[in-house]
């Protein structure tokens, strides 16, 4: 699908003076979103007395990789980063076949409840995490779950999110398309992956990065079941890292060196994330403006 | 199925329930998978919070509403409970002006609004830790930059994240900030599915500028923004995150104890999980009365 462009006339777009200021303030706008992304993630490659600077900069003077060698000492690093990476693989993968079967069926199947259940899943999305945050702690604690890759993954195996996504999605493909291949005696299995999948594939490209970002991100939840070093997700390592106290950072010494082992660790999680979503950003924010949410 | 033509009756019979128990094998898994884990739990829970809920202690005793009638004493509670609407108060006009704006804009430039959205829609997809750790030094009182540009344009540096005033508006800012790419595409969504015969309408009554804002965009706009304002309401009510990061014993002087925060102070400090459990579903409860009352409004006003 071609992106289209805003079909506004020309006369609404206002004279010269105004297309001007919009620009002038949409770029502001922009930098204030840049400046810190930009500042945070050139800071880790600055030796510590080089980041806190007055005035700012962005560029360093002299480049080095002192932060990152740091950053393995603190944490296990490639370790903690392969757990967000499975975690966040994982349930992604599971997210995305889940909801394209249960989206699939409740938008192309006629079956007694159909209609009960749709609303169901829809109810659900209204029910916030931490309502369900405690006994679900409990449950896992009851399991022995805690500190176990199943504690993170299990509890998102299925998302009514994307549920909602690919069956708004599944409600799109042409009934004559499925149908034919009925008649032709295809079972309703192979119709479903031969001939529904291909079709849902952009809308499943979208909900797979709302569900990767969302997972890898995620804090409150693998805060409360990870407590082991070696088993933490890459936020809750890095959490670890900020002083309680901002004042506890000094001009000089520990906490200026603090700060360029953060800026490290931030680059880390902020950059893999960046380049995925540049690359996929249509279908992202189509994605959000057919469903009218995003993925957290 | 109304679009098979002329098929042999058996055959069709056939070809139903064929689909019927497709449809319940695709199904079935989540309906085990929400039974589960949000059903059970959401009963769980609020029987949880019907018992003294230790989770150390060997014996849950059943006590009724005791744990709802503790809330009502507890200074930390009410404290909590004040920083959460607090923020809601402040972060959901912000951000909708902010995003309204910038969509407003969006709308009307000739070329590269889709770098301009991408730019906006980064944060959001930025894990909250990550924001955190650079606002954090951004916002460092003396070295940070934003002191800088608050000097630059001739007003007194803040303490931010430091002093008890501060600490709320700045996390609002950050969470603005972080959030706003989102509402801006909910809006410009919206502002692209105005139809342009309102426009030219509005055009031959001899509208300018503002007024076409004003009486054509804003009104058509409101089924977008009422939405829009209902999931920032509910997502508000629920910020724990940067909460955590910027005051992970609620802040100077309690005053970034958020509901949630301190539902997860309550269990994984005190292993009180009866006492969390009630006041999750006293937010709950709150949340849901707003949705209830803003739907409520957007039928009220359904006209167009």
């Amino acid at each position: 699908m071609k992106e289209t462009t805003a079909p506004t006339h020309a006369w609404l777009r206002g004279g010269r003076a105004f297309q001007l200021l919009s620009y002038l303030l949409l770029t502001l706008a922009a930098g204030w979103v840049v400046f810190p992304f930009l500042w945070g993630v050139l800071g880790a490659f600055k030796p510590g007395h080089q980041i806190l600077r007055i005035p700012p900069t962005l560029i360093a003077d002299e480049w080095t990789l002192q932060n990152f060698r740091a950053l393995t000492k603190v944490f296990p690093v490639a370790r903690i980063y392969a757990n967000s990476l499975f975690v966040s693989t994982a349930a992604t993968a599971a997210q995305i076949i889940t909801s394209a079967m249960t989206g699939y069926a409740l938008a192309r199947f006629d079956f007694p409840g159909r209609q009960t259940l749709f609303l169901l899943i829809l109810s659900t999305m209204m029910v916030p995490f931490f309502v369900v945050l405690v006994p679900l702690f409990v449950m896992v604690v009851s399991w022995g779950w805690l500190d176990t890759y199943h504690a993170l993954i299990v509890p998102v195996l299925f998302t009514p999110f994307g549920i909602f996504l690919l069956r708004q999605f599944a409600m799109t493909i042409p009934n004559e398309l499925l149908d034919a291949a009925r008649i032709d005696g295809a079972n309703e299995f192979r119709i479903f992956v031969q001939i529904a999948m291909p079709i849902l594939t952009p809308a499943m490209g979208a909900l797979g990065i709302f569900a990767f970002t969302g997972i890898w991100g995620d804090f409150l939840w693998p805060l409360f079941v990870i407590n082991t070093g070696d088993l933490r997700t890459l936020p809750v390592a890095l959490s670890t890292l900020v002083t309680v106290n901002p004042r506890g950072m000094g001009a000089a010494g520990r906490g200026t060196h603090q700060l360029g082992i953060l800026m490290a660790g931030d680059l880390i999680v902020v950059v893999p994330v960046l380049i995925v979503f540049f690359i996929f950003q249509r279908y992202i924010t189509r994605g959000v403006a057919l469903t009218g949410m995003g993925g957290h | 199925m109304p679009s098979l033509v002329h098929p042999a009756p058996d055959r069709s019979r056939t070809m139903r329930s064929q689909q019927v128990l497709t449809a319940y094998l695709f199904v079935l898994p989540a309906i085990v998978y929400f039974l589960i884990f949000l059903v059970y739990p959401l009963v769980r829970g609020l029987a949880m919070s019907l018992q003294d809920y230790q989770i150390a202690a060997p014996e849950k005793p059943f006590v009724g509403l005791e744990n709802y009638g503790k809330l009502l004493d507890d200074p930390d509670f009410s404290s909590s409970l004040l920083a959460t609407f607090k923020f809601t108060a402040m972060f959901v006009p912000a951000v909708i002006l902010v995003a309204l704006a910038l969509a407003v804009m969006l709308n009307m430039i000739r070329r590269g609004a889709a770098l301009y959205r991408a730019i906006y829609f980064a944060p959001v997809m930025t894990a909250g830790v990550a924001v955190a750790l650079i606002w954090r030094y951004v916002m460092h009182p003396s070295l940070g930059s934003a002191n800088l540009v608050l000097e630059s344009v001739g007003l007194p540096p803040l303490n931010w994240f430091v002093d008890a005033a501060t600490a709320m508006p700045s996390l609002v800012i950050v969470s603005v900030w972080q959030s706003m790419g989102l509402q801006t595409i909910l809006f410009l969504a919206g502002l692209q599915g105005i139809p342009q015969h309102f426009y030219d309408a509005a055009k031959i009554d001899g509208a300018g500028q503002w007024q076409s804002f004003r009486y054509v965009t804003l009104p058509l706009l409101q089924h977008t923004t009422l939405f829009v304002t209902v999931t920032t309401i509910i997502s508000s009510f629920q910020v724990f995150t940067l909460a955590f990061l910027f005051g992970r014993d609620g802040g100077p002087g309690k005053s970034l104890l958020v509901m949630v925060l301190y539902i997860q102070h309550t269990i994984m400090g005190r292993g009180n999980a009866g006492y969390a459990a009630a006041m999750a579903f006293v937010l709950f409860a709150i949340i849901m009365l707003f949705t209830l009352a803003q739907l409520a409004l957007l039928r009220a006003r359904w006209e167009y």
